[in-house]
């Protein structure tokens, strides 16, 4: 897996590709707190991936909520791959339109495009 | 009371239906015994079966039926091979429950048939595989669900919550919604009102649960199969919430059920706070919501539900109405009659339009207008009606097998053209001869094994039954290999009968033809299946009846073929309109071959022999002036009406000729059904009657008399 992260002026880009599978969760949560941790906003700019699981899914999914009640943003920086998008679908994720914490409809699973 | 007894009647029309499937599909696998897909279709006839006949009182079939399913299971899961035994003895029970059904009132006989048919059926279960089968069924019938038997569609909701340290056992809960979406239509909707904030989330747990809507025909068990290696850790919950039996033929209810509803049923809701929900004017999910007496992501799993089986329902309810319309004949037939009247309107209109068409050209425009539509109407029409033929050929394998084995003959029946087809009332009508044909061939015409080996032939005999369109009709081929016709025998028979002169010379066609005639029989000894010379004589007048001819060509020591030329239809035919002094007549067109003038100078010199020379060739005729005792006077010139009948040329003499005519046939009723010479009669454009004729029956008659004057 590839996961670079940098932060400017309190928005934060994180750069994923590759796996992004179980092995690498608890390092991809590490990233995701530390982009917040500067930032109100947090962009998701997801290259090619080779791999997707649900691990990573809640990962993100938490993230997002997380940010939601902090007030925070976490958006797409561009339309994420077909990969993504089909391990969201197969996990059931694209049916969450009622999440709670989904008032802004900015939920990621939502917002895929 | 009434609507009782319709019911009871679709019921014994969908079962006669079912029982033929169930005929099919077994002698099919007696062929391929591997064949999954037959071993299914083959209990699902049966379950049907089962269900509708305990539902319309049938008990005692319903409680047979379950047996013989019962074994079938073992058959379906693999447990018991398929093998002669087995199918001959379904076979057997399927017989059994056709006559249950024929006859509800069973006698101490039959019921001990039922027995013994089980308890040889019982006798072919290998040891140990029994215990399984009686296990599934009590399970089934506990279920507090709506039964959702294999070989209907269910819709089950699905609750799946894995361990939270499912990642860790290395099972991929994904895989496994993955695997639910290979067994049918799936919606997957995750619920994650466990997941927690990033900060105390475990990256290596699973926080997710998953209603999944799942609707397959392929059985709770193989649902339960994907979960196998998961469900002692984690939390499942499968019901069944809607079930299609595909082998009903049901009118669909509109999939209702309210969102309320399936909120009760899973128990995510109370009736309390439902109705107060209910009193207040928002929608309703986001009321309940509001309350907060339900998440709305449980609103939304359940609205995903209602939408799912809704989907369902509508697209099977789209693909059955591709499939097939299923209409009662009576309607029909009703719809056949209409365009009858509307042909005649249409004739009617044309010949108005003629008749103006100085004044008013338009009027013939529409006229051709009108005959264009009713041509595609009547078209349209007739094809509702039209059925192939190969649901009656299947009903022949049976046949075939069973009286070879009887007779210790090894005969195997090949078929063409199933596809072939045949308006709904002949293929009625065909069965029974066809049947006398075929018993024919099997009995007669195929020889013992050690004959035929003799002979040089293949020691199993062939009998093909073939269907092909030609033009207007359909041919109907029942060829054999067997021993083929003795004309010489025929003849001797026919001679001993009194049915032909010891003198009379007639051509081996002629002498084929005479095995129709009433109580002629070649067949040294008499046996179970045929020989007593009653049959062909009735094959023949069942195909006359239907307006169609026999053709037979045999060759000694290689086989016989039997050609049966069928009408299209029998509600309306291209007629040949005639007319004498006043009366006017119809020929099928199919029989007329041309037609030639008879001036009355050629009358005079015929000497009352009724002899044309057509072309150098003499062709008997008939006046038909005669036959029908018109009087009045004879024009000059009068018409022959050349036929061909059974590879013979007859004429029949008409004062004028008017043309071709679509006939649409009405029957004479009651009081004239005996008259000879004559199949119906048609209502022409100006209102009269016009008599349509039996052309064949004619000719027998014509030769009959002119073998009593001789």
């Amino acid at each position: 897996m590839s996961l670079t992260a940098i932060q400017q002026d309190r928005i934060s880009t994180i750069a994923i590709a590759g796996e992004l599978t179980i092995s690498v969760a608890e390092e991809f949560k590490a990233v995701l707190l530390e982009a917040f941790r500067g930032a109100d906003e947090v962009f998701l700019k997801i290259g090619e991936l080779d791999a997707m699981d649900l691990a990573c899914l809640q990962v993100l999914c938490s993230a997002h909520r997380s940010a939601v009640r902090a007030g925070k943003k976490m958006t797409y920086a561009s339309p994420p791959p077909v990969l993504f998008r089909s391990a969201v679908a197969d996990a059931g994720y694209t049916r969450l339109n009622e999440c709670p914490l989904n008032q802004d409809n900015s939920c990621l699973w939502q917002t895929m495009g | 009371m009434a609507a009782k007894d319709k019911h009871n009647e679709v019921f014994l029309e969908e079962a006669k239906e079912l029982l033929a499937e169930l005929e099919t599909a077994l002698l099919e696998l007696e062929e391929t015994p591997e064949d999954k897909d037959l071993i299914g279709r083959i209990f699902r006839a049966m379950h049907t079966i089962k269900g509708s006949g305990a539902m319309f009182g049938y008990d005692l079939v319903s409680k047979f039926t379950h047996e013989i399913e019962t074994i079938f299971d073992l058959v379906r899961n693999g447990k018991m091979a398929v093998s002669k035994d087995l199918v001959n003895l379904t076979l057997q029970a399927r017989d059994q429950i056709k006559f249950m059904l024929e006859t509800p009132e069973m006698g101490t006989d039959e019921l001990d048939k039922n027995t013994r048919i089980i308890d040889q059926l019982k006798g072919l279960v290998p040891a140990g595989a029994m215990a399984k089968p009686a296990t599934s069924t009590s399970t089934a019938g506990s279920s507090t669900a709506p039964a959702a038997s294999s070989g209907s569609i269910a819709t089950y909701r699905i609750f799946f919550n894995p361990s939270r340290d499912i990642f860790r056992t290395g099972a991929n809960p994904v895989q496994l919604l993955q695997e639910l979406h290979s067994l049918g239509e799936c919606t997957v909707v995750a619920q994650i009102q466990n997941l927690p904030f990033l900060e105390d989330l475990d990256p290596e747990s699973s926080y997710t649960s998953w209603d999944i809507l799942l609707t397959t025909d392929r059985g709770l068990n193989a649902i339960k199969d994907i979960f196998l290696f998961v469900q002692d850790d984690s939390e499942l919950k499968i019901d069944v919430v809607d079930v299609i039996d595909p082998s009903q033929q049901v009118d669909y209810q509109p999939y209702t059920k309210k969102l309320g509803d399936i909120l009760l049923e899973r128990g995510d809701v109370s009736p309390e706070e439902v109705k107060q929900a209910l009193s207040a004017q928002q929608r309703f999910g986001q009321i309940l919501v509001g309350m907060g007496a339900v998440g709305s992501d449980k609103v939304a799993s359940a609205l995903a539900e209602q939408e799912h089986v809704r989907d369902v329902r509508d697209k099977r309810q789209k693909e059955e109405s591709v499939m097939s319309v299923r209409v009662p004949a009576e309607k029909l037939d009703r719809l056949v009659d209409l365009v009858g009247e509307l042909v005649t309107v249409q004739a009617r209109f044309s010949q108005a339009a003629a008749e103006k068409q100085r004044e008013q050209s338009s009027y013939l425009t529409i006229a051709e207008e009108i005959e264009r539509l009713t041509a595609e109407l009547r078209d349209n029409t007739m094809s509702i009606r039209m059925l192939p033929i190969g649901t009656t050929f299947s009903r022949f394998k049976r046949l075939v097998r069973d009286l070879s084995r009887d007779l210790g003959k090894e005969i195997e029946l090949t078929t063409e053209g199933a596809e072939t087809e045949l308006d709904k009332t002949v293929i009625e009508r065909l069965g029974d001869p066809l049947v006398h044909l075929i018993r024919n061939s099997i009995d007669h015409g195929i020889e013992d094994t050690a004959v035929r080996k003799a002979a040089g032939k293949p020691g199993q005999g062939t009998i093909h039954l073939a269907a092909v369109h030609s033009g207007a009709n359909v041919l109907i081929r029942i060829a054999d290999d067997g021993a083929g016709i003795d004309a010489e025998a025929v003849r001797t028979k026919a001679v001993e009968n009194g049915i032909i002169a010891p003198t009379a010379e007639l051509p081996e066609q002629e002498l084929f033809a005479l095995i129709f005639a009433p109580g002629f029989s070649t067949a040294k000894k008499v046996t179970n299946v045929s020989g007593r010379g009653v049959g062909m004589d009735v094959v023949k007048k069942a195909i006359d009846a239907l307006r169609g001819t026999i053709d037979i060509s045999s060759s000694r020591g290689r086989g016989t073929t039997i050609t049966l030329k069928l009408p299209l239809t029998l509600a309306i035919i291209d007629g040949f309109l005639t007319k004498i002094d006043t009366e006017h007549f119809v020929f099928p067109l199919s029989l007329v071959e041309e037609c030639i003038e008879l001036p009355r100078g050629d009358r005079e010199t015929a000497d009352g022999r009724h002899l044309a020379n057509v072309r150098g060739n003499l062709v008997p005729y008939v006046r038909l002036r005669e036959q029908f005792m018109i009087s009045g006077s004879m024009p000059d010139i009068e018409q022959i009406v050349i036929t061909r009948v059974s590879d013979r040329r007859v004429g029949f003499v008409v004062d004028s000729v008017i043309g071709g005519h679509q006939t649409v046939i009405k029957n004479l009723g009651k009081f004239y059904h005996e008259i000879k010479g004559i199949s119906g009669a048609t209502i022409l454009g100006d209102g009269t009657v016009a008599l349509i004729l039996d052309v064949p029956n004619l000719v027998r008659s014509a030769e009959y008399d002119a073998a009593n004057t001789r």
